[in-house]
Parts: C-alpha cells; structure tokens; sequence
C-alpha cells in the first residue's frame, strides 16, 4: 500500500516538475520572443514620452546692459477631450476672454478629427488672458462642484516661452525678429540664430520616478551683448526721423561706429517696426533690403566716395597735398567728357581745394593719372564692391566694375573716381572711411562685442581688414576735410571739436539706364575728434526734395548726431582734452 | 549522510504487516492520512538535528525577507527621490520662466521710452552740450568695458562649520524618519 502510494506521490512529482518546467520554459521563451520585443516597445510609448525641448533663447543686451530682446511666459490652451465634461462652457468662456468664435470652438470639441485626445485652442496666449480663464475654470469648479455639468474641466494650460522686445522698435533694424516657430529674421536675430536658438533636443522622458536621471539638462541659448549703445539708438533715430521730415526723403540711414575697433554703437534706417508685432513685416516693407539699409541697398554714393581717391592718389604719390591744377570745368577721359556739379570752371586748385569744392573734374583726372591699375587696386583694398563681413544678415556686396569687366568702358575710371557708376552699401561706404580715421588701419564693422555662455563671456577681439593706405596718408587726408569743411564754413561743424568730413550728392539712376534729373541721394561722411577720432558717422538720405545738395541736407543732419554724441559719449571739446592732457 | 542529503531523500516508514485478505480497500481519508504518515521524520534523526533544520530554514527566510525589505526600502526611496527630483525639475523650469518674465517686465519698465516718458513728467529735460560743464579729477579713469558676468564671490575652502554634526544614532534615528515620512512631505 505505502508503495503504492510512493508511486503515486513520485508520479505527481514529477508531472508538477515537468510542468513547472514547462511553464519557465514558456516564460522564457515568451520573453525572448520577437512578440515579447514588440510588446515592450509598445508599453515604452506609455512609459513616457518623445519630447523636443526647446532651451530658452538667449537674451540680446546693449552695451550698458538694457535689455533689448528678451522672453515672456505665454500659453497653449488646450481641452484634454477625455477629460471634458461641458464644450459649451469652454467655448464661451474662449469666446469671452480670448474673443474667438464661439461656434467654430464648439464644433471643433465636438467634432475633433478621428483619433485626436488633445485639441489646441489657441496658442500664445498672454499670461493676463491665461489667468483669467484659470481663475473662471477655478470659479466654476467650485461653484459646480457637484453636478460639475459647467466646469471647464478638460481645459489644459501648457506654458512655453515667447521673444518679447521690450524696447518696441528701437534698433529693430539691427535686431530682427523671431516668428513664432522660433526661427530669427534679420539683423542679429537671424545672424547669430544658432547661438540664441542653442540647441533643440528630442529626448524621451520617462514617467517612471525612478529613472528620473535620464532626464536632460538642456543648457539655454548664448546672450549676446551688443555694442549698440541704447543712448545713442535712440537720439540717433529721433534724429532720422525729424530729418525725414524736414527734407521730405523717402528714406534714410544714419549709421555710428567707433573707429578704432569697429564697434557700431547706432545704426537707424527707416522704415522702422516694431518687432513685437513683427506679422506687419510685409505691410512694412516691399523688399527684404529695406529692412536695414544700412548693410542691405546698395546705391550709387557720389562725393563721399572722393575721399578713397584723394587717399589713393596721395598714397600712390601722384599728387603731394599742395599739388595744384587748373580746373577749366571739364575733363575727356575714355571718349566722354566729365563736368564738374555745377558744370563751371575752378581755376587754380590745390587737393585740398579740390575736396572741400567736391570738383568731379580734379577726380577724374588723379583717377587717370593713377591708371585703371592702381585705382582700382586701391578701390578693392578699401573693399569697395566686396561685402564687409558685417555681423547682420543680409548684407549687400555692392558694385565696382573693373577693367576686364564685359561693362567696363575707360569713362568708368573718371565717373567711379566721385562714386558714379559704382555701388556700394553705407556700411561698406563707413568701413573703407575707417581707414582715414584710424591711421590707415581697416577696421571689421561689427555688433556683437560678446557672448555670454556657460558662465563665461566671450568678447569680439579687435579685427582689422587691413591696411590699405599709410597712416600718413591717412592723417593727411583727414586734416583736408577737416581743412575744407572749416575754409567753406560747412554746416557740419560743431562749436569746439574739428572734424573731417565730405559731403556726397548722387544722381541716381533710372529704370531705362539713364540718370534721374530730380531725384538724388545725399549723403555726409565724418568722423572725430580730429586728433584723436572717437565715432565716425554715415548719414544717408534717400530722395529728399527739400534742397538740391548734401551740404544744405545731409551735414546738418550730421551736427545734430555728433551734436548728441559728444554728449552721449563724454567727449569734452578740444580745448578741454588738450589742457585733460597736458596735466 | 548529511542533513540535507536526508531530508532530499526522507526514509519512508515501513511499518509492513500482513494485511487480511477479507480486508475492505482503505477509505480516501485513511489514504491521506497514510501518505501524510508516509512523509514523517524518520525515528532514526534525533529531535536536535530536526529543530537545527527548522532554525536555519527559518533563518534563511528571515535573510531572504531582509533582503526583499531592504530592496523594497531601496526602490521606494529611489522612487521618492526620482518623484522629488521630477518635481524640482519642473520647479526649476516654472522659475526659469518668471526669471525671464522678471527680466523681461524690468527691461520693459527700464525701457528707453518709458524713462524718458517718466522722467519728462517728473520735471527733467535733456541736457544739451552748452550745458555741460568738464571738471578734471585727476586719477579718475572711468571703465567702457562691458561685462555681465558676475563673478562669485571667493568661497572659504577651509568651513567654518563640521560637515558632520550628528552622532551615528541620531543620524540612524534620522534616516529612519525620513524614511518612514509620507511621500506628501517629502515632496514639501
């Protein structure tokens, strides 16, 4: 009997082995099946989800650390569907506080495409709006507590960062924008969007507390600090646009730069918007070089450009200074005959003569006796034609045609000798100037002076883009148009400072390929201190029609910037620097 | 033999005796109660090698509970520890956001336009050259470099404070409260 039951117990024993073994086996096989890879992968979706976590873009300063371009809280107004108990309440409390179609939220909540859980409202929802449907769903949540038939549960508020320009349009021209899908346009925005923008990652985040590390630290964007001084932006641009009105130009830029190093501290062109409603772009501009002038249109300069060929022609030793001729009010070169602004006849001149009266004719004849070689050698060593690397996006590269060119006639050298038949931007126009003010040296027009990152700033060094004419040459040059602006009692001066500066009246050319008869630019070039030059300004007025000539349109304008800037900057008049110095 | 090899194969009782052939089959109770029988200590282990195997069986399912405690206890504080850090995750984003709110809403009110709006009610006007007056002080070199990074202050290598200022049983008796603390405060 006991053996019998031996048996039996040995027998259950081994089915209930081999049946456990079974089972693990089953288990283990389950586990390592491709069904079983499947299923896990499925479960990760619910364990977490995908997300591209955008960093905060950074923040963009002026020199004196005045917030320019920064961020604010805005929110997606969403409705969870599954949670939603009342549509009716949820459209009309959108339709109270954030004015959207009653009707077309409420067929949206109530007809969502297939499959959808989550319908977004409305996005970009200040943070005022945002709390007053807060405090409503919060309200109703109370006051419905029980049947909770009017609630606006379901109503979901995911909070996100937005670019916020607190200083409106000011330098809306050297910043740009961001749209909504966070990409930059224009200006520095667009220029150094990858810095600002840092780097959007797509990374899983696990709802399980306890892989919690896996989660990522996304570092923010870079901040950038400008040189744009905040100060002089804004006299700057009052400044433009009082001119606008007083000479009646469809446009103008003016543009400030630090000589020694290249820093820009204002640059204004008009028109101006502001970027917090950057949607307006189009309404605002017809073509995407209007929105900074200053580095994006081109134009024929005229007489500013005299300067680069009186600084040529002395560098190459053509002509010394006191170098005299006798203007008789025209020139032949290449077959053509040029004529000076007022087609009359100078006399005797020297260089100087020959800068402070803009005589086309004296340019015309150093440009020949220079040669199409060596003028336009120095022409391109001064970058004329060659876009200045400017840290802005859009810049222009401007237009000088050089023998060889199929639209190079020998007339070219004596019209591109006063800046006819040649384009150019105002800062590339600023940036060959900085040679004369900055003994000789090139200097790189920039805006950014630094970058703030990981803790660190990282400021722009110094760069020069060479050194086309000796500082000699350079001082020479500078004491001329010094000399010629004090001789004609220039309306660019100011009371205590010497400065050097040239005037430039531009025709400007046609659709049919000749020159307007009543339309001209007019345009101002200066710089100083004279011994010791501390800003140089760029004023550009696009078609005024108030006056025929730079020196009545653009030289006051001139004064009035340096005017500001000698207050703005601290520079004492010269007297007072010399006897600063000499203690 | 060794315990262990004694109790993986236990000596069945054989208590033969002649069954009578007249004898009913046995009922299903007796059955069980045989081959309950049939599993009793052998006669032949003495009582104290039979009680060391219960204690070390039971000894050996305290270590295994331990063990399981122990893990149980690791996984729920990494739990409230991974809860916390989502939570401080999300605290740090929300202040990230104010702090750009912040700076944004102070370089609104800073704004060029507002202070001279501001400063135009309050009486003031915009000084002209003519205005200024220069005063030379000598050994005065004012800055025009611009930095915004604030540097931190120097920190004292050498603390002032022990790191450590608990005996190990108030840091035992510590440890355990923060582990017995609801997820609520903890998360507080």
């Amino acid at each position: 009997m006991k053996r019998q039951y031996q048996l039996r117990v040995f027998s259950l024993s081994i089915l209930f082995a081999v049946l456990g073994a079974v089972v693990i086996l089953q288990m283990i096989r389950i586990k390592y099946s491709p069904q079983a890879a499947a299923f896990l992968k499925q479960g990760d979706r619910y364990a977490g989800e995908f997300r591209t976590l955008f960093p905060e873009r950074g923040q963009i300063y002026d020199r004196q650390g005045s917030l320019l371009a920064g961020n604010e809280t805005v929110y997606e107004i969403g409705v969870e569907l599954n949670d939603m108990r009342d549509p009716q309440a949820i459209a009309k409390s959108m339709s109270m506080v954030l004015g959207l179609d009653y009707n077309k939220v409420y067929d949206t909540l109530t007809n969502p495409p297939d499959g959808l859980v989550h319908v977004v409202l409305a996005n970009y929802v200040r943070m005022d709006k945002a709390r007053a449907l807060q405090d409503i769903q919060a309200k109703l949540a109370e006051e419905y507590s029980d049947s909770g038939d009017q609630s606006l549960h379901g109503l979901s508020f995911t909070p996100h960062l937005r670019r916020t320009y607190p200083e409106n349009s000011l330098a809306s021209n050297v910043i740009g924008f961001v749209t909504l899908e966070g990409r930059g346009y224009f200006g520095v925005e667009e220029k150094y969007n990858d810095l600002l923008a840092g780097v959007p990652t797509t990374v899983w985040i696990p709802n399980d507390p306890n892989r919690a590390f896996e989660m990522p630290k996304i570092p923010k964007g870079a901040d950038l600090v400008l040189t744009i001084d905040r100060e002089v932006q804004s006299a700057v641009e009052n400044i433009l646009v009082n001119s606008l009105d007083e000479t009646g130009a469809e446009s103008g830029t003016i543009i400030v730069m630090d000589p020694r190093n290249g820093e820009i501290l204002a640059m204004a062109s008009t028109p101006q918007m502001n970027l917090n409603n950057f949607g307006n772009y189009t309404e605002t501009y017809n073509y995407a070089s209007e929105f900074n002038r200053a580095v994006s249109q081109q134009y024929e300069p005229g007489s500013v450009l005299k300067i680069l060929t009186m600084a040529a022609a002395l560098d190459s030793g053509v002509v010394a200074p006191n170098t005299t001729y006798l203007d008789t009010g025209y020139y032949e070169i290449g077959g053509a005959y040029v004529y000076n602004w007022d087609r009359g006849a100078w006399g005797p001149q020297d260089m100087t003569g020959c800068l402070q009266n803009s005589l086309n004719v004296c340019m015309a004849r150093l440009a020949d006796l220079m040669g199409p070689d060596v003028f336009y050698t120095y022409m391109r060593r001064f970058g004329i034609g060659h876009p200045t690397g400017v840290d802005m996006a859009g810049e222009a590269s401007g237009r000088l045609k050089t023998p060889g060119d199929d639209d190079w006639y020998q007339v070219d050298l004596g019209t591109n000798s006063f800046g006819q038949g040649v384009a150019t931007t105002p800062i590339q126009m600023l940036a060959a100037a900085s040679a004369l003010a900055n003994n000789g040296k090139m200097v790189y027009p920039h805006v950014l002076y630094g970058m703030v990152s990981n803790g660190g700033q990282y400021n722009t060094p110094t760069q020069s883009l060479g050194t086309p004419i000796a500082p000699q040459t350079a001082r020479t040059v500078s004491e001329m148009l010094a000399l010629g602006l004090e001789r004609g009692n220039s309306l660019a001066l100011v009371d205590g400072y010497r400065i050097a500066g040239k005037t430039g009246t531009a025709q400007i050319p046609t659709d049919q390929g000749i020159y307007s008869i009543d339309e001209i630019n007019a345009s101002f070039i200066g710089w100083g201190p004279l011994d010791e030059p501390k800003f140089m300004v760029y004023v550009w007025l696009e078609k005024p029609d108030s006056a025929d000539w730079a020196s009545y349109l653009a030289a006051p304008v001139f004064k009035e910037v340096v005017e500001e800037l000698v207050v703005l900057l601290d520079i004492p008049p010269d007297a007072i620097r010399a006897r600063m110095a000499g203690q | 033999m060794s315990l262990f090899g004694k109790l993986a194969t236990p000596k069945l009782v054989s208590t033969r005796r002649q069954k009578p052939r007249d004898e009913k089959k046995p009922h299903t109770f007796q059955a069980v109660v045989g081959m309950a029988a049939a599993f009793r200590p052998t006669p032949g282990i003495p009582w104290r090698l039979e009680r060391e195997w219960v204690v070390l069986f039971l000894g050996g399912v305290l270590v295994f509970a331990l063990v399981a405690a122990l893990y149980l206890d690791v996984t729920a504080r990494a739990a409230i520890t991974g809860r916390e850090i989502q939570n401080l995750e999300a605290q740090i984003a929300a202040n990230e956001r104010a702090n750009a709110d912040l700076q944004t809403q102070i370089g609104t009110l800073l704004s060029n336009h507002s202070l001279v709006e501001r400063a135009t009610a309050l009486g003031f006007e915009r000084v002209g050259r003519e205005d200024l007056q220069y005063v030379f002080v000598p050994g005065y070199y004012p800055t025009s470099a611009v930095n915004m990074v604030s540097t931190p202050p120097e920190r004292d290598w050498i603390a002032e404070t022990p790191e450590f200022h608990a005996s190990l049983l108030v840091w035992f008796s510590e440890q355990m409260q923060s582990a017995s603390a609801p997820l609520r405060q903890v998360e507080k």
